[in-house]
């Protein structure tokens, strides 16, 4: 697949349930489905302090997930069929000890792998190692301007010219060795950083990741970070502009369904868990990050740390949890932080259910990521 | 400058720090701060030199002890980077890297993403409910018929001052019968289907005076809710309006329509009026007394679970009752155990109550720009 095809037929604002249907007929008929995807973290710690980040309202207690840990969790999946694992959840994954590790064992089982990161300690010859393994890397980067990226990413000035270097490493690695990785950069915007728009749109042009994608930022229902949602309208023309950047081999994206839903929920079913799980750094395991703090214990339904990770999917308090979210007794719209992970395949499957929008099992059309739904 | 280090120490301060030091984890030592150790020897030396080298550091000694080198690895040390000087002593090596500005490293890379297939199905829309009856839940139904059989919902029942609308699904014609207020009072169906029609009863009993609206967005999950207190549906996974038979997916296709027809009205939550009127301290003493309860009859110690507070949620509804548990349960067991507490909390009080535990609050403030 050329570059040029990989951009054009890229999901980045939607969901890729419907080239998953056998586990959605499964689903139906009342089977204890695998997740397709699970997110995680490695560890809780990170070496930024952004001031947009969401794990800051969700700390749980911390385990240590070594290799004996991820080796053993990631069999279990492969084995129960999980089919994609990210390393993005609520911390920087790169600065485990076991993520090198991790990546290619997974990948040698027959699992998507993929690292969301702020890029800062991959240098060259942790790339080299990691990247032929990786379905992407996504680099988290809300400024284009090195004075702005050290304010909002809460780092000294010096952390953006390594992180820029380790980018151009990235593109280079790609380019000489025709990997099949996607390098794709990702700026979680709160309104008050849209003077960083346009810039970061034209940083990533000269560095050339296969793209950029401009999302929201989500808060816990409390609104504890202060994203005020109603002042992303002022900011659509800017967000436009961005997306003129983009060129044969460079795409901007912006997640306008996210960016334009807002606070705001069509569903109060959660419907999506099952099928996509996250698990926090500490180990612990929820339905989503949105569910990791202590006050949300009521739906932690084990550590990975501690228990072996296909007996916790066993369990009967993995599936009594599961039924919970997706019964009456459970509402999204006023019991969950905005916008989630699992958002798209929530408001898929509430619409497949409500009969708003049947899922229909696509055939005819090859995407890239397919295990990242 | 020659840096000297010692790996163990910089090894237990960075994994310490991953769970103690919660942001700008290795932001102290700028030579450092690319560095993650690895139980590869070889990987973490080569990550730490990165390290060092981008802090324009040219030399550096390191002190392993041989716990972290077996003789496989310094073998492969050696012939990685036979320039680099290896001082033997009793318990530890001395690694002595002279030039780190010729310190290239290079790795053979080839794609090892292999390609993933779509496992293609045939799939209709509700094809499991219509291909496996489940025959506890038709049982359920057929009872019910037997039980409510005098009630009148044939179509000419429609009564007065209600309005109506049809609803076709499949070949059935079904009236929704509904008052000024739009709250929901009957279905009509007339079939010679007794199971449908004591599903139909059933709903008709579920539903009454609820608003069209709440049927629309929450009916169907209710429904199920409803069917599970009488009668247990042995389901492994997900209760869904797609395994629990045919007449369960009919309401669902029902359910359907009548959300397509009043999505567009707000739904309110359905809160008990006495639970509001209580004053906070009331509200308090009643969860007092339900919690100890709750923990007389599971046999859980009375300082078990300690009530802490009551909060509003986002709608300014004081439903959020916060708790804490002590050492007095075991770490593993406190989620089923507050599952247990807010089930029994809603069946005592108000099924709107949700239980909480007491927050964990990162120790880094959230930072304000």
């Amino acid at each position: 697949m050329t570059k040029k095809n990989i951009n054009e037929e890229l999901i980045l604002d939607g969901t890729k349930i419907q080239w998953h249907m056998d586990r959605v007929a499964q689903w139906e008929r009342g089977e204890r489905i695998a997740p397709v995807t699970i997110d995680m973290a490695l560890t809780r710690a990170c070496n930024y302090g952004c001031h947009f980040c969401y794990a800051m309202l969700q700390e749980n207690d911390r385990s240590v997930i070594n290799k004996e840990v991820i080796t053993n969790f990631l069999e279990d999946s492969a084995e129960i069929g999980v089919k994609a694992i990210s390393f993005v959840s609520d911390g920087e994954s790169t600065i485990s000890p076991a993520f090198i590790d991790g990546v290619k064992i997974g990948n040698n089982l027959g699992i998507s792998m993929a690292v969301g990161t702020n890029g800062f300690v991959l240098t060259k010859s942790k790339l080299e190692e990691v990247m032929p393994h990786l379905t992407y890397i996504r680099i988290n980067i809300s400024a284009g301007e090195k004075k702005r990226y050290s304010e909002i990413m809460g780092v000294k000035e010096s952390y953006f010219d390594r992180v820029i270097q380790n980018i151009k490493d990235m593109v280079e690695i790609k380019k000489r060795n025709n990997l099949s990785v996607t390098i794709g950069l990702q700026m979680v915007l709160m309104p008050e950083y849209a003077d960083q728009v346009i810039p970061l749109a034209k940083l990533g042009k000269d560095l050339q990741p296969d793209y950029l994608i401009i999302k929201h930022c989500s808060d816990n229902e409390d609104g504890d970070l202060g994203v005020d949602y109603s002042a992303y309208e002022k900011i659509y023309g800017l967000l436009e502009q961005a997306e003129s950047f983009s060129d044969e081999n460079y795409k901007v994206k912006i997640k306008w369904s996210k960016i334009k839903s807002g606070e705001n929920r069509s569903y109060s079913r959660c419907y999506g868990a099952p099928f996509m799980i996250q698990i926090s750094g500490s180990g612990l395991v929820a339905p989503c990050g949105m569910l990791f703090n202590e006050k949300y214990k009521r739906y932690h339904i084990g550590n990975i740390c501690e228990k072996r990770f296909k007996d916790i999917w066993k369990s009967e308090e993995y599936w009594e949890v599961m039924n919970h979210l997706a019964s009456a007794q459970f509402d999204a719209k006023t019991m969950c932080g905005t916008l989630c992970l699992q958002h798209k395949v929530n408001e898929a499957l509430d619409n497949h259910v409500k009969g708003v929008k049947r899922l229909e099992q696509i055939t005819n059309k090859k995407i890239p990521h397919l295990n990242f739904i | 400058m020659n840096l000297v280090l010692s790996y163990e120490d910089i090894v237990n301060k960075f994994n310490s720090d991953l769970i103690n030091k919660l942001r700008k984890h290795g932001s102290e030592v700028n030579y450092l701060n690319l560095w993650v150790p690895d139980e590869d020897f070889l990987r973490s030396f080569e990550s730490l030199s990165e390290s060092i080298k981008a802090s324009n550091v040219n030399t550096f000694t390191l002190n392993v002890k041989k716990k972290f080198i077996s003789e496989s690895t310094l073998l492969d040390f050696k012939n990685k980077f036979p320039d680099i000087k290896i001082e033997k002593n009793e318990n530890f090596f001395l690694i002595y890297v002279k030039d780190l500005s010729v310190f290239e490293l290079k790795k053979k890379i080839i794609d090892k993403v292999l390609d993933k297939k779509q496992i293609k199905i045939d799939y209709s829309y509700g094809s499991s409910s219509l291909q496996k009856s489940n025959n506890k839940v038709k049982k359920f139904f057929l009872k019910f018929y037997e039980k409510d059989i005098k009630k009148d919902i044939s179509y000419s029942s429609l009564e007065n001052k209600l309005s109506s609308f049809l609803i076709k699904i499949d070949k059935e014609i079904l009236y929704v019968d509904f008052n000024e207020e739009k709250d929901f009072i009957k279905i009509r169906f007339e079939s010679k289907n007794k199971s449908l029609l004591g599903c139909l009863l059933f709903f008709n009993k579920i539903f009454f005076k609820k608003k069209l609206s709440h049927i629309g967005h929450n009916g169907i999950s209710e429904f199920i809710m409803a069917i599970n207190k009488s009668c247990k549906n042995p389901i492994n996974g997900i209760m869904l309006p797609f395994n629990y038979g045919e007449e369960v997916f009919f309401v669902n296709l029902l359910c359907q329509q009548i959300f397509r027809k009043f999505s567009e009205l707000s739904v309110k939550p359905i809160i008990k009026v006495s639970w509001l009127k209580k004053k906070l301290n009331e509200k308090q003493k009643l969860c007092k007394s339900v919690l100890k309860k709750f923990l007389k009859n599971t046999k859980e110690s009375p300082n078990s679970i300690i009530f802490y507070n009551i909060e509003n949620d986002i709608n300014k509804l004081p439903i959020r009752i916060i708790v804490s548990t002590s050492d007095d349960i075991k770490p593993t067991n406190k989620p089923a155990l507050l599952r247990r507490l807010e089930k029994f909390i809603k069946e005592e009080i108000d099924e709107s109550l949700q239980v909480l535990h007491e927050e964990k609050k990162d120790l880094n403030k959230i930072r304000r720009l």
